[in-house]
């Protein structure tokens, strides 16, 4: 029982979508990005990352 | 400095926050709409590798600047992106407004109205706002082939990958795409042109693309049949790259992939290049192997002047530096792989691989090999 609850507990954290790190005012919207870069002059700083 | 957990919640960034927009691209792999967005973005910055900070000019998708992973770093290469981009474009703030005003009118149940203002936005836009309205206005169907002429960059994308999947003959529109102002299209053209019609690659023209992915991706399908003419180019690329008149972020890798591909298909101009890199005896660069490797399929070939270039190829003997630093199993496994290229090359070996590298081992393998190959 307890083997099972770790592994629906283990599945269910790997489904969990990852967050981008916190402190910055992050979008993850690359079209909504890409206007507000055109809008104001500020560079985009894009952090590629996957999951590991 | 690790990138999450030190350096992006440094509380020394927050006077960035609002100086640069955050664009935080995660790829599951889940080949989902999310992943999907985020597949486009990297392929847009030419980005591929993980975790990547670059610092990007929004209208277009180019890299300003790759930022390093320290504090002093990442505000240095702000303070670089920042001056080096253009004034802000007025057109886009009102379009914007009037983007939110149609949106505002279909929340309200005033379709007519919200509908009469997103058919005013233009192909042209520099923001898909013109996308937008139609996705708003329920106009989007599956892709077809005739979306390879869209105004938005994803719709020719995805018709592409439809054209890939279904193998439609090349047409004119589908080759014009190959150099399409959009990185994620290009690359999609050219993996739906290598695989339907590849003779009709310009690998000239392709290899001296601005984005790696697209460089990679030429390689990648060459890589299936021997092609002289992709190999000559490729010797161009590798003199290009040398003398910085091609540009890639991950050169090391590139030269790998041109490696692979001189050894397929290329000639007696290739032994000359890939024996200059492979006599480096960078031990801990996997390039070296690959030329070697590629020494020895040419010398099987009967290329000239192969066989004898793996000569020069051997590492030094293994020395207590080496040791030390735990260097010398790579030393030792390159100087096994030029000595299986030479037996590729030649069909036979004079000698079998000594049990140690050190001085006297070489020495006897190198006048075994020298008088072999003469």
């Amino acid at each position: 029982m307890i083997l099972l609850s770790s592994a629906i507990l283990l599945l269910a954290l790997q489904d969990k979508p990852k967050a981008p790190p916190k402190g910055p005012p992050w979008t993850t919207d690359p079209r909504a990005a890409k206007r507000e870069s055109l809008r104001t002059g500020k560079p985009i700083f894009a952090y590629f990352t996957k999951t590991y | 400095m690790p990138v999450e957990g030190q350096l992006l919640p440094s509380e020394e960034l927050k006077p960035l926050y609002e100086k640069v927009i955050w664009l935080w691209v995660y790829r599951s792999f889940k080949k989902d709409p999310g992943d999907l967005a985020a597949e486009r973005v990297m392929n847009r910055c030419g980005a591929s590798t993980y975790p990547q900070l670059l610092f990007i000019d929004g209208p277009s998708w180019t890299v300003l600047v790759e930022c390093g992973r320290s504090v002093a770093e990442f505000i240095k290469s702000a303070e670089n992106a920042i001056a080096r981009m253009k004034k802000p474009d007025p057109a886009v703030e009102r379009l914007l407004v009037k983007m939110n005003r149609a949106k505002t009118l279909l929340e309200g149940g005033k379709k007519d109205d919200a509908a009469a203002i997103l058919s005013e936005f233009k192909k042209n836009d520099p923001c898909e706002f013109f996308a937008e309205a139609r996705e708003l206005l329920g106009l989007v169907k599956p892709a077809s082939e005739e979306d390879l002429a869209d105004p938005d960059a994803d719709r020719r994308a995805d018709a592409l990958d439809l054209c890939l999947a279904k193998r439609v003959p090349i047409t004119k529109g589908a080759m014009a795409l190959l150099s399409d102002p959009d990185g994620d299209v290009r690359l999609r053209a050219v993996a739906y042109v290598a695989a339907v019609a590849p003779d009709r690659l310009d690998f000239k023209t392709l290899l001296a693309d601005p984005m790696d992915g697209v460089k990679f991706a030429v390689l990648d399908a060459g890589k299936s049949a021997p092609d002289p003419k992709l190999a000559k180019a490729g010797v161009d690329a590798w003199r290009d790259l040398d003398a910085g008149k091609i540009r890639s972020g991950n050169p090391n890798v590139l030269r790998m992939k041109l490696a692979e591909i001189l050894g397929l298909s290329g000639g007696e101009d290739a032994v000359p290049i890939l024996e200059a890199f492979a006599s480096r005896h960078e031990f801990l660069n996997g390039t070296t192997g690959a030329c070697v490797r590629s020494l020895g399929q040419l010398g099987k070939r009967k290329v000239k002047g192969a066989a004898a270039s793996l000569i020069n190829c051997f590492p030094p003997a293994v020395t207590p530096e080496m040791e030390k630093a735990k260097h010398a199993t790579h030393c030792i496994n390159l100087a096994r792989t030029v000595h299986a290229a030479l037996q590729d090359a030649c069909g036979e070996s004079p000698s079998p691989f000594p049990p140690a590298w050190k001085e006297d081992d070489r020495k006897q393998i190198l006048e075994a090999w020298t008088r072999h190959v003469k």
